[in-house]
């Protein structure tokens, strides 16, 4: 049996990738025929060998094909012809508003997703979200039947040697203000820059902001953050840009807080890989990021700046404090720890699967 | 404002002491706080843009503010300690002994850059000229377009 993934685009640090990678990796353990398509032209060149064209894509009856759905595209047309079962993987939309003004051409394609979103969904076999934001997205959008399958998390990406050109060139007396992520406009990288100067400026100017993530997606809005840290005359303010496996492990190890102040998240992985490091991770309650949080680390919502500051600041100097939010974080990593993914994706394939239902059947008998 | 720390709400301690700290610090002026920027040229404003041609017309009138680099002597942080007045010390020396050179660079440097913010403007000028040339020869082109399609319809 066949079950092929369907990706709109393939590319190093991207979550939804490495989601696939996983899955496929899984669903050759359990022996079913496993590859990732995608169109070559939005492929990143390490990753061309572990996919495939999408041209290259056959289904017949009785396999099933999964598509990670996050923007219109090409992809999503292959996967709606395709004679499997269909199952789309919802990780949401950005909302086009935020690239308004940024990139006209990518907020007309997630426009396109977004309006297309309904339709798709009531002509697959299943619709699967990485978080329950997604799903009451979906909900009020008028899809029933919506199974929720939280976004995987593979520790083994971070369990490598740091890049030690990058360990040693941030390891010193200055305190290291982290942000990882893509650079695009709901990620809110102006709110961190903001409180870094006042964190800068008036707490501790012994202090750094490591900016780490592709600066291609929004490239005007990268402009106006570089020029918004030259306005508040920050130095320190360091754009790192795209990091290896490698680097974002050293990213991580010399990092003292991590802070997310984005506005629009289906899930955010980086807070997961943080946690992993013991780095204190400070978000704002938005989109799915509480379910990532898991009720770790600390979550704030409606702080200015200059509040902002003082909560970076506080979370720096307080080692109670500091304490508390790593033991939690070590809390929510057990969990995820435990989690017995497979046994979900078993669960959630049953109906097409009967082997595995059987085997449920057995178990829960058994017990 | 709300504060959750490991599941819990703690907005009333710890956020009570945070809104009090912040505003100690937003009393804070000059140097002591960060630089402020002017609402109108200030780099957020990109945030009004409607469009992607919208951005760009932003974008260069704001890069004409910001094509020089002053030469503004600068905070040197200290840090606690003997140590770190020494330290302080020699920086403000050194900074003192380099202070002619950085000038001059600044001139030249600055002058570089205000010609390729110039080079900048008038391609876009010639450009919008340019669109607007084209805009009118296509207008005339339609009109005239439909005028030889309404004859020969009417033959």
């Amino acid at each position: 049996m066949n079950i092929h993934q369907i990706l709109a685009g393939f590319a190093d640090g991207d979550a939804i990738s490495h989601e696939a990678l996983q899955l496929r990796e899984i669903l050759r353990r359990w022996g079913c025929g496993s590859d990732i398509y995608c169109d070559p032209a939005t492929v990143s060149p390490s990753l061309r060998d572990e996919c495939r064209p999408l041209t290259a894509y056959s289904s017949k009856t009785g396999d099933i094909c999964l598509h990670h759905y996050g923007i219109n595209s090409l992809s999503t047309d292959f996967f709606l012809l395709s004679a499997a079962k269909k199952i789309i993987i919802y990780h949401n939309i950005t909302p086009a508003e935020y690239f308004g003004g940024f990139d006209d051409a990518l907020a007309a394609r997630l426009l396109a997703g977004r309006s297309r979103l309904r339709d798709i969904c009531r002509c697959v076999d299943a619709v699967w979200t990485v978080s329950h934001f997604n799903a009451a997205e979906l909900k009020s959008l008028g899809v029933d039947n919506v199974q929720v399958f939280p976004l995987l998390f593979s520790p083994r990406m971070l369990d490598i040697t740091p890049e030690p050109l990058i360990v040693a060139k941030f390891t010193d007396a200055l305190k290291n203000i982290l942000f990882v992520g893509r650079i695009v406009p709901n990620k809110r990288v102006e709110d961190v820059i903001k409180a870094f100067a006042w964190f800068n400026k008036t707490i501790n100017p012994y202090s750094r902001l490591l900016i780490v993530g592709s600066n291609r997606s929004a490239p005007r809005y990268y402009a106006m953050l570089r020029m918004l840290a030259g306005d508040l005359d920050l130095p320190n303010v360091c754009f790192e840009g795209f990091a290896s496996p490698a680097g974002l492990a050293a990213y991580y190890r010399v990092a003292d807080a991590y802070v997310c102040p984005s506005v629009h998240e289906g899930y955010c992985l980086p807070l997961l890989e943080a946690m992993h490091c013991d780095v204190p991770v400070i978000a704002r309650e938005a989109g799915g990021m509480p379910e990532a949080m898991d009720g770790a680390g600390v979550m704030y919502a409606g702080l200015d700046e200059v509040e902002l500051a003082e909560l970076i600041n506080r979370v720096l100097s307080d080692s109670e404090l500091a304490g508390k939010i790593i033991a939690s974080q070590r809390e929510r990593m057990q969990k995820l720890k435990a989690r017995q993914t497979e046994e979900e994706l078993k669960t959630l394939l049953a109906a097409w699967l009967p082997s595995f239902a059987t085997r449920s059947g057995e178990r829960e008998g058994g017990q | 404002m709300k504060i959750t720390v490991a599941g819990q709400d703690c907005t009333e301690k710890l956020g009570g002491e945070i809104r009090q700290k912040a505003a100690a610090l937003k009393k804070l002026t000059g140097r002591a706080a960060p630089p402020e920027v002017s609402a109108e040229i200030g780099a957020l404003v990109l945030h009004k843009a409607s469009s992607d041609a919208d951005y760009l017309d932003h974008f260069v009138r704001l890069l004409r503010y910001r094509d020089a680099f002053d030469t503004y002597d600068f905070d040197i942080p200290r840090r606690p300690g003997p140590f770190g007045t020494v330290l302080a010390g020699i920086k403000r020396v050194l900074w003192k002994l380099l202070r002619y050179q950085q000038d001059r660079i600044a001139f030249r440097q600055n002058m570089i850059n205000g010609l390729f913010t110039n080079a900048i403007e008038f391609e876009m000028a010639e450009r919008k000229k340019t669109d607007a040339e084209l805009g009118q020869r296509l207008d005339k082109a339609e009109a005239l377009l439909s005028k030889l399609t309404a004859e020969k319809m009417a033959k």
